[in-house]
């Protein structure tokens, strides 16, 4: 019995070690980002086509191609609204031809995304993908802080019924709705664009992520164009509803967000959860456009990402989970 | 032995230090009330210890079924899980096109020829920071012409010319756009006017410009 003991003894030591010793040495060792997922440019609301396009994401999803859990933008472009209040609002899509959309088809053809990525997941009923309706803070309407709250209201009721509809129609397991803004610091001032956080914080049932950028900030000055680090923070996470997937196009804008996190974290005793960067890599390729400077690949964004909040002096150190590729081609390159 | 891996709330600096491995030294600590049971065993009958372990991540008024991939500590309404959601749908559905109202009044789209700033830009502040846009179509192609200046230097005015097959909205993507930065710094460009292919435009300095969008150069 003392042998038993004592070689039980001896194992027991030893996987202390490892638990002291060599889980951490894995926790803090060269970070892996995650796969990627992608994120859209909207050209249209061609119900067929978004269905189309979730069909073979859902099935890519399957196959492994893409990751089970997915967090994939539809950007919408820029907000406005037809009439007063919030009920007849939608947005200047990308088309090159300034094409104005409702809400209400935007979100049929989201729907038709989600009920495209259930059916094309097939037997694969733990794929999940989380589908933000994106807009922006771009134009001079939304510049307007009473225009922009009532876009931000129309936004979240849209989002809101689109969860309703997704739930109602069965698919809700797999698929959930989000809000988004590419919230830019030179497109517009603070007090507008808070402001359609606002709207959208006053009927919210379903988050929404901000993907837009923290132009200037520290540590390399003043944030652009009137805004502080304050006026970032709530937009991407100090109003209720508000999560960072931030712009991350090169390593100076990580570092604005890292520096952004501690502010967070030393002023507003607040610790950001950061969803992951976003890249447009594959937007400046379907553009031939060079975007130099801009044209971080999603492993870059998100590794860049990682350091700007995991410095030695950081104070909010975290993994992001993921990180997701803004694209302009519906149809083509799917499964890259 | 209850593990709580909550991040609802902002803590203090030493817990902020130990928070990431706050879950590595309690499950080093698990190791070793695991170990230490295991070695129990080796003990006479009677001293056995007994381990409950939940690992549930709870979060105020959050239970583990409103929890979902981007939950926000504090916020877990946001997940918007459905209190009673329907019965998952089959699997083999085909499509069928969503009813949508037909929208009713004076169109909103922005006319071609038209000087606008909410033509949105295909392109982030970063890289071109618009101040508006004009667009028309010639040839089977639009024409998205932007004025401003480049992401990271406002005192060079710029016009960026997107073309891509005119197409309507089926969002081929197939477009490319070029940029003309103008030939000294004289602050971002705004479009004033077009009269036919040709754009008259003015700087921050108060320079002014004429642009052909055809031969796409400057006059």
């Amino acid at each position: 019995l003392a042998r038993v003991f004592a070689r039980r003894l001896l194992i027991a030591t030893l996987l202390t070690l490892v638990a002291f010793v060599a889980v951490p040495a894995a926790a803090y060792g060269d970070p892996t980002p995650p796969p990627e997922s992608f994120s859209f440019y909207m050209s249209t609301v061609n119900q067929s086509d978004l269905y189309n396009l979730g069909l073979t994401f859902g099935e890519d999803v399957a196959s492994g191609t893409y990751p089970q859990l997915t967090l994939v933008v539809l950007d919408w472009g820029s907000p406005y609204c037809t009439g007063s209040g919030s009920g007849s609002c939608g947005t200047y899509i990308f088309t090159s031809s300034g094409t104005y959309e409702g809400t209400a088809s935007e979100r049929a053809a989201a729907e038709q995304f989600g009920e495209g990525f259930w059916v094309g997941t097939g037997g694969d009923t733990s794929a999940h993908t989380y589908l933000a309706m994106g807009t922006n803070n771009y134009g001079s309407w939304v510049g307007n802080s009473t225009n922009a709250y009532n876009h931000g209201q129309a936004w979240s009721n849209m989002v809101n019924d689109g969860n309703t509809w997704l739930s109602s129609n069965g698919y809700s397991s797999q698929v959930s709705m989000r809000g988004g803004t590419d919230s830019e610091l030179d497109w517009n001032g603070p007090t507008p664009t808070n402001d359609w956080a606002k709207g959208y914080e006053s009927t919210w049932r379903a988050y929404f992520w901000d993907y837009g950028d923290a132009a200037g900030c520290p540590p390399f000055g003043g944030c652009d164009n009137g805004w502080n680090q304050r006026d970032v923070w709530l937009q991407s996470y100090g109003y209720a509803p508000a999560e960072p997937l931030p712009e991350i196009y090169n390593e100076g804008q990580a570092e604005e967000w890292g520096n952004l996190a501690n502010y967070a974290y030393e002023v507003q005793s607040s610790l950001m959860s950061f969803l992951g960067p976003m890249s447009q890599h594959q937007a400046c390729a379907d553009l031939s456009s060079p975007c130099t400077g801009e044209d971080n690949t999603p492993d870059e964004s998100w590794t860049d990402l990682y350091n700007a909040l995991n410095c030695s002096t950081c104070d909010d150190a975290q993994t992001p989970p993921h990180v997701t590729n803004i694209r302009w081609k519906l149809s083509e390159n799917m499964g890259a | 032995v209850i593990l709580n891996f909550s991040r609802g709330r902002p803590d203090t600096g030493s817990q902020r230090r130990s928070r990431v491995r706050a879950p590595v030294a309690t499950a080093a600590f698990c190791v070793a009330l695991l170990g230490g049971a295991w070695l129990g065993g080796a003990l006479p009958q009677g001293n056995s210890s007994r381990i409950t372990v939940n690992a549930a991540r709870t979060n105020g008024a959050a239970t583990p079924s409103t929890l979902c991939a981007d939950e926000k500590p504090g916020y877990p309404q946001g997940c918007d899980i459905p209190a009673d959601p329907a019965p998952p749908a089959a699997k083999d559905q085909s499509f069928s096109a969503i009813p949508v109202p037909a929208t009713t009044g004076p169109s909103p789209d922005i006319p071609a020829g038209t000087v606008s700033s909410e033509l949105p830009p295909p392109f982030s502040s970063s890289d071109y920071l618009t101040v508006n846009g004009w667009w028309n179509q010639a040839n089977g192609l639009d024409y998205d012409v932007f004025a401003g200046s480049l992401g990271g230097d406002a005192s060079q005015g710029v016009v960026v010319v997107c073309k891509e097959p005119a197409l309507g909205t089926t969002g081929s993507g197939d477009g490319s756009c070029a940029a003309f930065p103008t030939s000294r710094p004289t602050g971002a460009l705004q479009i004033e006017g077009a009269s036919a292919w040709t754009l008259t435009l003015q700087a921050t300095s108060g320079a002014t410009y004429s642009f052909d969008v055809a031969t796409e150069s400057y006059a």
